[in-house]
């Protein structure tokens, strides 16, 4: 059973995460469109002053994108590592808005925001300006799918129970997407950014005015903030409106809770406005009313009631013991001796299915469950009132926006194998940890370690990006010898995964082979790069370095070839699950055995070009950088990523992450994945944005494609970010 | 359809930023040697 104090700190880590994070993105929502105005205006009028104003607020924006991309990065992976069980359940459904975010809004905001900073010199005034603007809508792209994802937490439409995969399954990704809170949600949290981005750049502006500084700056910036932020107002006060509106509709125990009210009165509905809610008493101390005014929130009524705690206590109680039928049906339906009756009463009460799975907590059985275990269940169905009631009363308008924007470079796992995304990440907790401080250090530090003109401040942010490039690649090695040798977890009865090894389990030997084999490709890469962008001096040394990594790597990835066909247990399935069969991943029977890692190379003699591309690229890559032929020796050292990635898809297939305390639960390619469904969303999704991503791209290398001389880093210091 | 609402409103609200600055412009004398003869 899970420890409570470990939910509650898990709790309390993402919480602080979620506020973190969301100091600086309703900051950059606002201040990318201001930045579009002043740079429309700077095209009009042709006016240097406009241009200042959008290199002076965009570094400011710069700033805060940096951090945003931060936080972000961290939520994403505490989904999988503090909510594993979460991720597994809904991945389905939730996985595809955060991977379409990846595909659709991610590539747009960082592939154009770097050509925002630094393209002033390239492109035409109005080439810079569809930059911004599509920096612009990225950033709010950005919004728009994590408040979908968001949205559905909140009124899960669209999805179904499935009793044989034990997880929520999209059936209709048009209802997840136009589901009304996801819209309402959206343009709230949006408009408040807008809001608070014109704030920030009216107050600095302000601040010059008062001081008398740079007045025409001062005052047209001023000027479009205000115009920006009026406009934005409005809609936060309509869409405001309209959020309570559907609060009031689809979540009536969170309204209830914000408001504090306790008992359901006979309508019109009282707002109360102070007071000191008090959960053991149920009533709230020394409350000031304002009459009708909830009423007006949550219905737009006078005449209707709006529901207090204590009923809505009194209809999850019935929905706990519906819960208790419905979970007790399904135990019978997934051992396979359930009557029509069984699954009849369970097609009827699996909507209440959730409200049972809360006795889980006090009770393994749940059938078994006391009045006095009902009881403290319905409990857990009230938030905390006291700090809702109050946090609505503090922070106002970004109520709702808790979890917007955040990046998904592991959405696209998530949403199409939501299994191996909830048991990965919590297994190799301390792991990801380590991957995602480093990660860190890369955003911040290119963006400010040229900030300072001092060679320390600039010296320290240099050490941390290194540290924040190399540690990911030696983790995802390490990780990957132990996904060799197989991760010790399995799943329970509702398909929980449980980890049961130790972070210091992870570095053995054969898997920090790996870690060498992945950090020397990266290195070799990197050096290949570094020796056709630059000039003389710095292009020698990367030669050395080519060659260097490339040795090293040509010997570790022997050596880990030799070992993993001797010394390793390999994964074989004996009995697979029927074809066409749902995704449930313990449906199969699984053995380890000696050498079964070589199995496909013998089965499809062809894969093994994949290890032989990895080896021959890296001495083509080694010869041409000799050479001078600095292109090939990049195009070779691509060639040894591609060989050495498929090595380790082929020696693994169709494993994705197998199971050493139970091999029958190990997660296969077909058996982890999501619905179909989901699948073919995630299909649709990536033909229309990957070729618009790869053209986008393209241009982007194009534009600012050249050989980087000292003369031109030397002008360009302060630029740079 | 609140998406489309805000297509439309995001628009809107750029146009408002933009109206108002170059009204301003217009209107005021903002830098010395751009508003020769004119007084703010």
């Amino acid at each position: 059973m899970l420890d409570p104090d470990f939910v509650e700190l898990s709790r309390w880590q993402f919480a602080i995460t979620v506020l973190y994070h969301f100091i600086f993105v309703p900051l950059t929502l606002g201040l990318t469109w201001i930045l579009v105005i002043m740079e429309s205006v700077y095209v009009m009028t042709g006016k240097q002053v406009y241009k200042d104003m959008v290199k002076f607020w965009g570094k400011l924006f710069g700033i805060n994108f940096a951090l945003g991309v931060t936080t972000g990065l961290t939520m994403e992976f505490q989904f999988g590592t503090n909510w594993a069980y979460y991720s597994h359940y809904v991945g389905d459904v939730f996985g595809a808005p955060l991977a379409i975010e990846g595909l659709m809004a991610f590539f747009l905001e960082s592939t154009f925001v770097g050509m925002f900073f630094l393209g002033w010199e390239r492109l035409s005034k109005r080439q810079h300006l569809v930059v911004t603007f599509l920096t612009a809508l990225g950033t709010n792209l950005s919004a728009l799918w994590i408040l979908v994802a968001n949205g559905w937490m909140q009124n899960p439409v669209g999805a179904e129970f499935n009793v044989e995969t034990m997880r929520m399954e999209m059936t209709s990704f048009a209802q997840v997407f136009f589901n009304p809170v996801a819209q309402v949600k959206f343009i709230h949290t949006v408009s408040a950014g807008y809001v608070a981005g014109s704030m920030f750049v009216a107050g600095i502006s302000a601040y010059y005015l008062l001081k008398g500084r740079d007045l025409g700056f001062a005052r047209r910036s001023m000027a479009v903030a205000l115009g920006f932020g009026l406009a934005s107002i409005c809609s936060v006060i309509v869409l405001g409106d309209e959020s309570g509106y559907e609060a009031g509709e689809v979540q009536k125990m969170k309204l209830a809770s914000i408001e504090a009210e306790w008992d359901t009165e006979p309508p019109p509905a009282a707002f109360t406005l102070v007071g000191a809610p008090d959960r053991e008493a149920m009533e709230t101390h020394g409350a000031i009313k304002i009459p009708y005014v909830l009423g007006l929130i949550a219905k737009r009524a006078i005449d209707e009631e709006v529901p207090g705690i204590k009923d809505l206590m009194e209809q999850n109680k019935q929905r706990i013991r519906n819960g208790i039928l419905a979970y007790g049906a399904m135990q019978k339906i997934r051992a396979g001796n359930a009557s029509e009756a069984d699954r009849k009463l369970f097609e009827v009460y699996k909507k209440d299915l959730g409200y049972g799975l809360l006795l889980k907590r006090y009770t393994d059985k749940v059938v078994d469950a006391t009045e006095a275990q009902i009881d403290q269940a319905a409990n857990d169905t009230v938030p905390g009132v006291g700090p809702l009631f109050w946090s609505f009363r503090t922070v106002g308008p970004h109520w709702d926006g808790n979890q917007v924007w955040f990046i998904t470079a592991g959405g696209a796992v998530f949403a199409a194998w939501p299994a191996v995304y909830a048991a990965s990440f919590s297994g190799f907790y301390f792991a990801m940890m380590l991957v995602l401080f480093a990660l860190f250090l890369r955003p911040v530090g290119f963006d400010y370690r040229s900030k300072l003109d001092n060679p320390q401040w600039r010296n320290s942010w240099d050490w941390g990006l290194l540290v924040g490039s190399a540690v990911p690649p030696l983790v995802f090695g390490i990780a990957f010898g132990n996904l060799f040798q197989g991760a010790p977890f399995h799943y329970d009865d509702i398909m929980r995964p449980w980890y049961t090894g130790s972070f210091f389990g992870l570095l053995n030997p054969f898997a920090l082979l790996v870690g060498v084999v992945s950090l020397s490709m990266i290195v070799l890469h990197g050096a290949a790069f570094l020796q056709l962008r630059t000039e003389k001096l710095i292009s020698d040394r990367a030669q050395g370095a080519v060659t260097k990594a490339g040795l090293v790597y040509i010997v570790a990835f022997a050596l880990a070839g030799i070992w993993l066909a001797l010394g390793i247990d390999g994964f074989e399935i004996v009995r697979d699950r029927p074809h066409g069969a749902l995704p449930v991943p313990v449906g199969k029977e699984v053995v380890m055995a000696s050498s079964a890692w070589l199995h496909n190379y013998r089965q499809y003699p062809i894969t093994i070009l994949a290890p032989l591309v990895g080896f021959g690229g890296a001495v083509l890559a080694i010869l041409f950088s000799r050479a001078g032929r600095a292109g090939w020796a990049f195009f070779s050292s691509a060639l040894v990523q591609l060989g050495t990635i498929f090595t380790a898809g082929v020696s693994m297939f169709p494993f994705v992450m197998p199971s050493s305390t139970n091999p029958n639960h190990s997660l296969t390619m077909w058996d982890a994945t999501s619905s179909h469904l989901t699948l073919n969303v995630m299909f649709i999704a990536a033909v229309i944005f990957v070729p618009i991503i790869i053209s986008y791209t393209t241009w982007n290398f194009w534009k600012m494609w050249r050989v980087v001389t000292v003369k031109e880093i030397e002008e360009q210091s302060h630029l740079a970010y | 359809m609140w998406y489309f609402t805000w297509i439309l409103g995001v628009l809107l609200a750029l146009s408002f930023g933009i109206i108002n600055v170059m009204w301003l412009e217009n209107e005021t004398c903002l830098d010395d040697e751009t508003c020769e003869g004119r007084k703010d």
